[in-house]
């Protein structure tokens, strides 16, 4: 799948997700009152926002290399993930939005003034980078902490401001709420691929077989390749692959890739792969599969 | 006996304050700072009603926007916080002509008697009661005002700064001498409102005001045409939580000030000279330690805009009561929506999309061989070029079967694919400048998936990874073009 593709899957995802989180946030907020407290009321949201973002952009991967096993593993873990971080970055919100709002409040005569909207927003900017910094955590990848920090902050930040913007608008109005959420998912996802994109050190390319024209970016440290569901990079499908058949690494910016047994067939250039980094260009093949590695716009 | 002088004159002082000015109750802060975690709300209250009362009596309402009054339950009511704490105080004084006269208005008065003199002293005997009795943690500050206004200091609890800027005070020219009463108050109550804690803003004036503007026709030197007035100072220092506190020295007094100030929680004095005026400061002070803070848990009414109202009774059973309002906006929002059947379309829609992408696979697997141009000189592309021939010729010629442009490197006949239908196996023949898989090679045996090089137009050959049946049928010959 082309870069553009998988760009357009994600933005999708978080569309579809801000689709589904609206009615069900509509609902928690119109029974308001009825919680006994704001820190069980703004958690409660928190797991709501996280459980379902969390949970499509976990079934992500699953999509994109059209794994069900993986989609549906991946939402399983996003909505939990997401439901821990959604909790923790909206309650971080809110708290940051009580302390400047309260002081905004105070000297400033229009209460839903621009620098409200800018309190608002950068509290969905909280919110967002928690979210967008699970899949770093999950995959316990520090540059994909990073592109989630950097994605969550710009696409929280951009995305909430678009929503407080419509908020001081039309205040207090649902469509304002699905018209900012849509906004908050797509460009929470729009700008983690930028990201992504930007700290990637290559990428593979599938060149033959059932995913052809996949791509994958070497963001985190290991990548695992095999026919079996749990490897990042998964063949299935392709015939003399096992299960875990290759390993990848990112060290220091360079690109290794590493056969995970003694038997594993795996070629750099139709030769043996040797303890050289890749370099853009290099075809490799792991069993029948056969991989182009370089950048691709 | 100086202690005794003192304590006499505060009392004076506090029979001086006019009456009505005993309004009884003002919520001077709202202090929301444990509303997440502890759903907790602290009111400072400014109770002079509830004077003398070790534990007053205080109810706590709540409403929403728009929403009922509804009783908030209180946890705690606690005296002595400002004393902990430390009172910031602003002192704004008046610095028109009519300062640089005696105590009885009388022009050419010796220094020791002008009104100026009199109001620096008694500001000087309050730095140095705050001093003794602030623990440090006192903050004063100072402006000055006439036709202009000036910040001489911001909230310190470095005095000497404030006696400093008492002494730089000087007569005005006549232009500057306007009483710019209400506008100067407007001024120093935005400088005040940034200072954390307990704020009171004390303003001396011996006059009414008299705006430079309105008077003369010409535009102040500093606000221009701007004008304000007391509702505006009033709304200002609620919305900031600033009490205000007047001094009305000598026989002059503004109609609406004295108001203006009770309504913000203060109170109004009249005092005639240093000492009169020294008591004054010093029952502010007390005033302002006497506030009573009330905690109460709070309610989850919806909106940006929570007010709440304190009512306190006295012992006579009299009711005072007071409003504000706090922030209480949440993150994602608030809603009256009811729910509708649409809410379920927008749960299952999005649900079935997303089962949809799962389940329609974004790619096809090769099930026949063919080039699919990679990228070259002329940038990347899609093309595809289906093998259906037993040779397959691939160059920059119009003649090749596969014609490729833009690459002046590429030969007519760069490269041909053989397809030998016995072992139904592609074999690419090339005489130089040709590389599979970034080898040099001149024949090779292709596999699904080798990359071969061109002189830089690179195509990767694909066929499908397992032959199914080796092909019966004769491939028909066609030719396919494409630029």
């Amino acid at each position: 799948m082309s870069l553009t593709l998988k760009r357009a899957v994600m933005a999708v995802l978080g569309i579809l997700g801000a689709l589904m989180l609206w009615p069900i946030l509509l609902m928690v907020q119109r029974a308001q009152a009825a919680f006994p407290s704001y820190l069980v009321f703004t958690l409660s949201q928190g797991v709501c926002l996280g459980l379902v973002f969390g949970a499509l952009f976990g079934s992500f991967e699953g999509i994109v290399v059209s794994s069900r096993s993986k989609a549906f593993r991946g939402l399983g873990f996003g909505a939990l993930f997401g439901a821990a971080a959604g909790a923790a970055g909206v309650l971080a919100g809110q708290l940051f939005l009580f302390l400047a709002g309260g002081a905004l409040f105070r000297s400033n005569s229009s209460r839903l003034g621009p620098g409200l909207a800018a309190a608002n927003g950068m509290a969905w900017a909280i919110a967002g980078t928690f979210l967008a910094m699970t899949e770093g955590l999950r995959a316990r990848s520090g540059r994909k902490l990073l592109v989630g920090l950097l994605g969550g902050l710009a696409g929280g930040l951009i995305g909430g401001a678009i929503l407080s913007a419509l908020q001081v608008l039309a205040p207090g109005g649902k469509w304002s709420l699905l018209a900012g959420l849509a906004a908050f998912g797509f460009l929470l996802t729009l700008f983690y691929s930028l990201f992504e994109n930007r700290f990637q050190a290559g990428t593979l390319k599938l060149l033959n077989g059932p995913l052809k024209g996949k791509e994958y970016p070497v963001v985190s440290r290991k990548l695992t390749v095999g026919t079996d569901a749990s490897c990042d990079i998964v063949l299935a499908g392709y015939p003399g692959v096992r299960p875990l058949h290759a390993t990848v690494h990112l060290e220091k910016g360079r690109v290794y890739i590493r056969p995970a047994g003694p038997d594993a067939g795996v070629l750099v250039n139709d030769g043996p792969a040797g303890d050289a980094a890749l370099r853009p260009e290099d075809v490799l093949a792991a069993g029948k599969a056969k991989f182009l590695y370089g950048y691709f716009a | 006996m100086r202690a005794f002088r003192y304590g006499f004159l505060i009392l004076i002082a506090a029979l001086a304050a006019v009456p009505g000015a005993g309004q009884g109750l003002a919520i001077t802060q709202i202090d929301t700072e444990r509303l997440l975690f502890g759903q907790s709300v602290r009111l400072y209250l400014s109770a002079p009603g509830a004077a003398g009362t070790e534990s007053p009596d205080v109810e706590v309402w709540e409403s929403g926007e728009g929403g009922e009054w509804a009783p908030r339950p209180v946890t705690a009511v606690s005296r002595g916080i400002n004393d902990a704490e430390g009172i910031a105080f602003f002192f704004l004084l008046d610095n028109s002509g009519s300062m640089w006269t005696g105590l009885d208005g009388r022009e050419g008065a010796p220094t020791e008697d002008q009104r100026m003199t009199h109001a620096k002293a008694a500001a000087r005997a309050f730095l140095a009661e705050a001093s003794r009795q602030g623990r440090g943690k006192d903050r004063i500050g100072l402006g000055v005002f006439n036709t202009r206004y000036w910040k001489a200091a911001d909230p310190v609890g470095d005095f000497e700064r404030i006696s400093r800027g008492l002494d730089e005070i000087r007569k005005p020219a006549t232009e500057d001498a306007y009483t710019e009463l209400y506008l100067s108050l407007d001024r120093a109550l935005a400088d005040f409102a940034g200072v954390p804690g307990r704020r009171a803003l004390v303003v001396l004036s011996d006059g009414e005001n008299f705006p430079y503007y309105i008077r003369t026709g010409k535009p102040n030197p500093e606000t221009g045409t701007r004008t304000t007035g007391p509702e505006d100072v009033v709304e200002r220092a609620a919305r900031e939580g600033i009490t205000v506190y007047v001094v009305r020295f000598g026989n002059e007094k503004d109609p609406s000030l004295g108001d203006a100030a009770v309504r913000t929680g203060g109170k109004v004095f009249d005092a005639s000279n240093r000492d009169e005026l020294a008591a004054v400061y010093s029952t502010i002070r007390a005033d302002v330690l006497a506030e009573i803070a009330v905690d109460y848990r709070a309610g989850m009414a919806p909106g940006s805009r929570r007010n709440v109202r304190a009512v306190l009774r006295d012992r006579e059973g009299r009711e005072f009561s007071s409003e504000r309002y706090y922030y209480a906006g949440t993150v994602l929002g608030w809603s009256r929506d009811l729910p509708g059947w649409y809410y379920l379309a927008f749960l299952l829609v999005p649900a079935l999309l997303w089962l949809a992408l799962l389940v329609f696979k974004l790619e096809r697997e090769t099930t026949e061989a063919g080039l699919r141009l990679l990228y070259g000189p002329s940038g990347g592309g899609t093309r595809v070029f289906t093998l259906n021939s037993p040779q397959t010729v691939i160059g920059s010629s119009d003649a090749a079967d596969f014609t490729i442009g833009g690459n002046p490197s590429l030969k007519e006949r760069h490269a041909t694919i053989l397809f030998d239908e016995r072992q139904n196996a592609y074999t690419v023949v090339g005489d130089g400048n040709l590389t599979v898989n970034n080898r040099e090679v001149e024949r090779k045996r292709l596999e699904p998936g080798d990359v071969i090089n061109m002189a830089g137009t690179v195509v990767v050959f694909d066929d499908a990874l397992v032959k199914k049946t080796p092909k019966g049928r004769l491939p028909q010959p066609s030719r396919r073009k494409s630029q």
